[in-house]
């Protein structure tokens, strides 16, 4: 069972999405996350966990979007290591057969400055 | 485009408001048969016995051929040349809003327009000299990639064939890595007085 910081038991979903920021915002490439679209959001038992939406994909997996405001990198790069850190990130927590397509969306680019 | 797209939808949202009131008020008034609150009450509301007196004879000046019904026909073919237009700018699809970069089975990586136009001045504006003036980007409808328009100045002393030849090798991080086709156009910076 996964379970949150309050020893609450939280969806799978949830616990993608939750691990995915993280794994985003530790990224230096990464000034911040997005929450504008409407859609850039997972939400489950009360809990919001903005700027990664989470949908179940055919096959029992969830499918991440990440919408990043990045700092000026190589984007190509950018996406690729997003998708190493998030699947690393999941196979930590035993989430890595959940995990599906990791797509990324950069929204903007900030300059060194931009902070998170 | 972009107008036209406004247009529509103010002139949409108004007609249906104008169409759903005259809908609830007839449907209100269909309740009764006489009296007040019934069909006949709201055409005597509206004055539309009047109207029909009033409007009879220009009706019938239509019905003869003349002037009148020159006129009238050109209003009518503007009206549906007006309609037309509508028409094109709520049904025209809308270009995207994401360029689609990449996309693999791992997942897809997209850009919005903004995102990779700055990325795209921030590149042309390290080239010595060159500063970027409007970057302009434009996502397939389909698939992957897009055509980035970017203007930029130069300095007099630079050849406008340089300038072009350096932008375009600074944007090539960009324009490699993705299906990106940069068109640059620049022009020599005007000197201050």
């Amino acid at each position: 069972m996964i379970v949150g910081p309050g020893k609450v038991p939280v969806s799978e979903r949830l616990a993608l999405a939750r691990l995915a920021r993280e794994a985003a915002l530790d990224s230096h490439e990464v000034a911040s996350l997005d929450p504008r679209p409407s859609s850039a959001a997972t939400t489950s038992g009360g809990e919001r966990v903005e700027g990664v939406a989470s949908l179940a994909a055919p096959g029992g997996a969830y499918e991440l979007t990440l919408y990043v405001i990045a700092r000026p990198v190589s984007l190509h790069r950018l996406g690729e290591q997003l998708r190493q850190r998030v699947r690393r990130s999941a196979e930590a927590h035993g989430l890595g057969e959940e995990l599906g397509a990791v797509n990324v969306v950069v929204t903007d680019v900030v300059g060194e400055e931009g902070g998170r | 485009m972009v107008g036209l797209r406004a247009l529509s939808r103010l002139v949409t949202f108004v007609l249906l408001a104008a169409l759903a009131l005259a809908g609830a008020a007839v449907a209100v008034c269909s309740l009764g048969s006489e009296g007040t609150l019934s069909l006949p009450w709201l055409a005597d509301q509206l004055q539309l016995p009047a109207a029909r007196e009033e409007v009879r004879d220009f009706l019938h000046t239509l019905e003869t051929p003349g002037p009148i019904a020159l006129g009238a026909a050109a209003a009518g073919l503007a009206a549906m040349a007006a309609g037309v237009l509508l028409l094109i700018g709520a049904l025209w699809p809308r270009r995207q809003r994401l360029a689609v970069l990449e996309r693999g089975e791992s997942g897809t990586l997209g850009a919005t327009r903004r995102a990779l136009s700055r990325a795209a001045a921030s590149l042309v504006d390290g080239v010595h000299g060159i500063s970027a003036r409007r970057v302009r980007l434009r996502p397939r409808r389909r698939g992957v990639g897009a055509r980035l328009d970017l203007r930029a100045t130069r300095p007099e002393t630079l050849p406008g064939d340089e300038a072009k030849r350096r932008a375009g090798r600074a944007l090539e991080p960009l324009s490699t890595s993705f299906a990106l086709r940069p068109h640059v156009r620049t022009r020599a910076a005007s000197r201050v007085m």
